[in-house]
């Protein structure tokens, strides 16, 4: 069991929960200033409590409904000097538990866990809840010319014109060849496939959501370290860089090496938008892949105009 | 380093075919400092040793005080270097270096010294260095700015978390880049690097561990406020201990923290004028001066956004 509980008094609160909470229980305790940012991310916990010490009522107004918005993760309020009048009042707010003090005496059960995760409606499941999406069954069980859904990634390595001036075309076409190998192996590890290549880039499948790692947090992390990456890699004297575009749409399924020629919309509009609107050192995405952008780097995705009738997103830069 | 019989054998037989006992003296003096072959064989000067008593001494004691690796480093280099214009071929040393590689240990080819194999063992002392070994390291000193300042602010435990979450991506950092940390004390951390490009490795490590917080900062962190650090990489010659309280106590130790403590701007990592020299350029283009200690010469490396 994995509490967390946002406090204002972090020492006052691990005496109080330490007795309450199971011996293998682990408790962290965070201070509340962090709380709205800190519930954006994928927070590893089965519950999260806010202290309303020294906060009140008023404060449980405050943080309520940032707390309301951590997908599939209950919270409570604690509450361990009996402060709230009207403790119906944090239900009201959408607080799952309330740790008064009898309870804290009672102490934190697993099966007082289970009653809290039942009440929030994720141990039952919801008639009313659209059917979870399907699993991807994996590129392999695709079958051949098949329409699927899926997210289109096309990479390729940033200022071609400044390397061919630089290192030669020779040496540019090596790096592309091994930049393609690279973004193969990359693209397996999100889950994705390279699926095609042109003289410049390589296109990659992703399932429609995401299977482990995000693919765009990925060419974030990518772009990040880009000059690691062209150093260490690739072994180059010359700065390294890259350009993405993400795009979601629908294709017929034809496996890598055999693709033959594709007629899909979505296909060409990828390509174009890779090769024609994408800009060195920046992931561009059409707003069908909006959602694709994790929550914590989504304020470092800006509009940037718009391409063959799409609405564009681009990433910010990092600066040289 | 175990050495088993059949090395100890091949090694002694190869040192009686590749070189005479005046060059064994010499090979010997390099791996010991004032090893005397009469004194160490109990004969007196006056009384000839023969090559292969000579070999047998040489070969006992090395393994006997956990010089084996560097005595065959000496066979090595004698091998392709020679020595005052003379070629010394040695004969079986492709069989020594592969008994080598069995135990563990792989030839660095830019150190020209064995290092612990790292998908074998990762230990400070790459599993060789001796205490009082003085070699050029590369040394990359960080810590947390404001690390009280943020205990008060978000207490004990939030704060435990975070750092060891930042002990992690260093040791992630540094270790992929063959470099060992030799220090965590509270929220600070010493690397050292002393093969491959090891200066090079020092501040890939560094720049590496701001990337991995930038990220680190929007994805896990829980502080509410970003966890930054300062580092400094410096290179220079200094002996090895295995005690870390007699590493920091070293001019160069000293000279790296004061300058990550005293002239690194929060966020940044920056590199002395001893190490530029020694960065390819398209990573040293990277860097700019620090402004506000322009006398100093020192360069800082930090991740820069547009638009912020």
């Amino acid at each position: 069991m994995r509490i967390l509980v946002f406090s204002e008094t972090p020492d006052r609160v691990e005496g109080a929960l330490k007795a309450a909470l199971p011996k293998d229980a682990d408790l962290e305790i965070l201070p509340l200033r962090g709380l709205k940012r800190t519930v954006q991310k994928p927070l590893n916990a089965d519950l999260v409590y806010l202290d309303i010490a020294d906060i009140g009522e008023a404060g449980l107004g405050r943080y309520a409904s940032a707390l309301a918005s951590a997908e599939k993760l209950p919270w409570g309020v604690l509450d361990t000097a009996g402060e709230l009048t009207d403790p119906a009042r944090a239900f009201f707010r959408g607080a799952r538990d309330y740790l008064g003090p009898g309870a804290l005496r009672a102490g934190i059960t697993p099966a007082r866990l289970s009653e809290i995760r039942a009440f929030a409606g994720l141990e039952c499941p919801n008639p009313a809840a659209p059917e979870p999406a399907k699993r991807f069954p994996g590129w392999d069980r695709l079958p051949e010319g098949s329409e699927i859904d899926v997210r289109f990634c096309y990479v390729s390595v940033g200022d071609p014109e400044g390397l061919r001036e630089r290192i030669g075309e020779k040496r540019l076409r090596k790096l592309r060849e091994d930049f393609a190998g690279f973004m193969a192996s990359w693209a397996a590890e999100c889950g994705g496939i390279a699926w095609m290549r042109d003289p410049e880039g390589t296109l990659l499948l992703f399932p429609e959501r995401d299977e482990g790692t995000s693919p765009v947090l990925a060419a974030f992390r990518l772009i990040l370290d880009r000059a690691l990456v062209g150093y260490e890699v690739f072994r180059l004297e010359v700065p390294l860089t890259f350009r993405f575009s993400f795009h979601a749409g629908r294709t017929v399924w034809r496996r890598p090496g055999s693709t033959g020629t594709i007629v899909s919309g979505d296909v060409n509009f990828i390509f174009h938008l890779g090769g024609k609107y994408c800009s060195d050192g920046r992931i561009t995405l059409s707003a069908e892949t909006e959602a694709s952008i994790p929550a914590p780097i989504r304020d470092l995705f800006v509009p940037a105009g718009d391409f063959e009738g799409r609405r564009i997103l681009a990433s910010r830069k990092f600066r040289d | 380093m175990k050495v088993r019989n059949n090395l100890a054998q091949i090694t002694k037989k190869s040192l009686c075919e590749a070189i005479n006992l005046d060059m064994m003296s010499r090979l010997a003096r390099d791996v010991f400092s004032e090893y005397d072959l009469h004194e160490r064989t109990g004969f007196p000067s006056t009384v000839p040793i023969t090559s292969q008593l000579a070999a047998h001494h040489i070969v006992n004691d090395a393994i006997a005080e956990n010089r084996f690796l560097h005595l065959a480093e000496r066979l090595i280099l004698l091998d392709r270097e020679g020595y005052m214009g003379r070629r010394y071929p040695v004969p079986g040393l492709a069989e020594i270096v592969k008994q080598i590689r069995v135990e563990g240990y792989v030839w660095d080819e830019e150190a020209e010294l064995f290092m612990e194999d790292p998908r074998v063992r990762r230990t400070p002392n790459w599993g060789r260095l001796l205490d009082d070994d003085e070699f050029r390291f590369a040394l990359l000193r960080l810590d947390v700015a404001n690390n009280s300042k943020m205990v008060q602010t978000h207490g004990d435990s939030a704060m435990r978390g975070a750092l060891e979450d930042l002990r992690q991506i260093v040791s992630r950092c540094v270790e992929f880049r063959a470099g060992r940390i030799w220090q965590w004390e509270g929220d600070g951390a010493l690397a050292g690097f002393l093969f491959g490009s090891r200066v090079m490795s020092a501040v890939l490590a560094g720049m590496a561990v701001l990337h991995e917080l930038f990220l680190y900062d929007r994805l896990h962190n829980r502080l509410g406020e970003p966890l930054r650090i300062r580092a400094a990489v410096h290179t220079g010659s200094f002996r090895y201990h295995s005690d870390p309280e007699m590493l920091v106590k070293q001019e160069i130790v000293q000279e790296t923290e004061e300058i990550e403590s005293r002239l690194t701007p929060v966020g940044s990592l920056v590199i002395t004028p001893a190490v530029a020299p020694s960065l390819d350029r398209v990573i040293l283009e990277r860097f700019r001066p620090v402004q506000h200690f322009a006398e100093s010469r020192l360069l800082a490396y930090e991740v820069r956004m547009e638009g912020t």
